[in-house]
């Protein structure tokens, strides 16, 4: 009697499913995935209105920035400046070597780029003991 | 061929990641010049102030009068000696300094006075 043999049938890895899976994952990754965007901080104490409030009496020189917006930022009520020549301000006073602290204010409806523009001025020249005034309340309907 | 895309997908495997849990993709972050890099640490806590009245944290929306009370509830969360402090993502231009302002005086309502304002690197 003649017995067939079995013959033992090869792994193969089908290559055209493989190729299939690999392009959808590849598009899949293409399509969402986001790089990493490197965030930044800015430091400051909020709201220290009070605390601003005392210091004026000590040693401390104390600058009240007043943001309508990036081109017309009022400096202690008095002279206007741009975000550039903020800069340029505000690297100067912290070259004089005397403690300063920094109120920034603004108007209700300044965006929020105008005062970080600000802020940013101050940060750039090292000062770091920034505060911000918060808006008075309105006053109720009677 | 088919090493080409394998090459491709490891990098995107590698390199890519999907948008952090705290953080809101719907924020354009204003930029600046100054800072250094954002890193989370324990005690901190970031709020996303999507637009006047509306905050996000941990991808859920609420209201800005809630913030006192979720802030409230962080704190406990965190041990006595660690410093609470509150990361602002804000968007550039739907926020306004009214809206700042409120979120000030929420942080200030739940005891934090340690705000850090999330930017991006760049500007004029």
């Amino acid at each position: 009697m003649k017995l067939n043999r079995r013959h033992a049938k090869r792994g193969r890895v089908e290559i055209i499913p493989m190729i299939d899976t690999i392009l959808i994952l590849l598009i899949f990754y293409m399509s969402f995935s986001q790089f990493k965007v490197e965030e930044r901080r800015i430091d400051a104490n909020l709201p220290v209105y009070k605390t601003a409030a005392k210091a004026a009496v000590s040693e401390e020189l104390e600058y009240t920035l007043h943001v309508k917006d990036r081109d017309n930022i009022i400096v202690n009520g008095g002279s206007s400046f741009d975000s550039i020549s903020l800069r340029d301000a505000m690297l100067t006073l912290a070259s004089v070597g005397q403690k300063v602290r920094i109120i920034i204010e603004a108007e209700p409806d300044t965006v929020y780029e105008d005062v970080i523009a600000a802020l940013d001025a101050c940060a750039l020249a090292q000062l770091t003991k920034v505060a911000f005034r918060p808006l008075a309340e309105a006053p109720a309907k009677p | 061929m088919i090493d080409t895309i394998v090459i491709l997908l490891i990098f995107y495997m590698t390199f890519s990641r999907f948008a952090d849990a705290a953080k809101e993709s719907k924020i354009t972050l204003p930029q600046a010049k100054a800072g250094s890099t954002l890193d989370i640490r324990p005690g901190n806590v970031v709020v996303n102030l999507i637009e006047a009245d509306t905050i996000s944290l941990d991808k859920a929306e609420y209201k800005l009068t809630q913030l006192p009370g979720l802030l409230l509830k962080f704190k406990e969360t965190v041990p006595k000696d660690q410093k609470v402090s509150v990361v602002l993502r804000a968007d550039k231009s739907n926020v306004k300094y009214k809206d700042i302002s409120d979120f000030m005086k929420m942080c200030a309502k739940a005891g934090i006075v340690d705000v850090t304002f999330a930017t991006l690197e760049g500007g004029k």
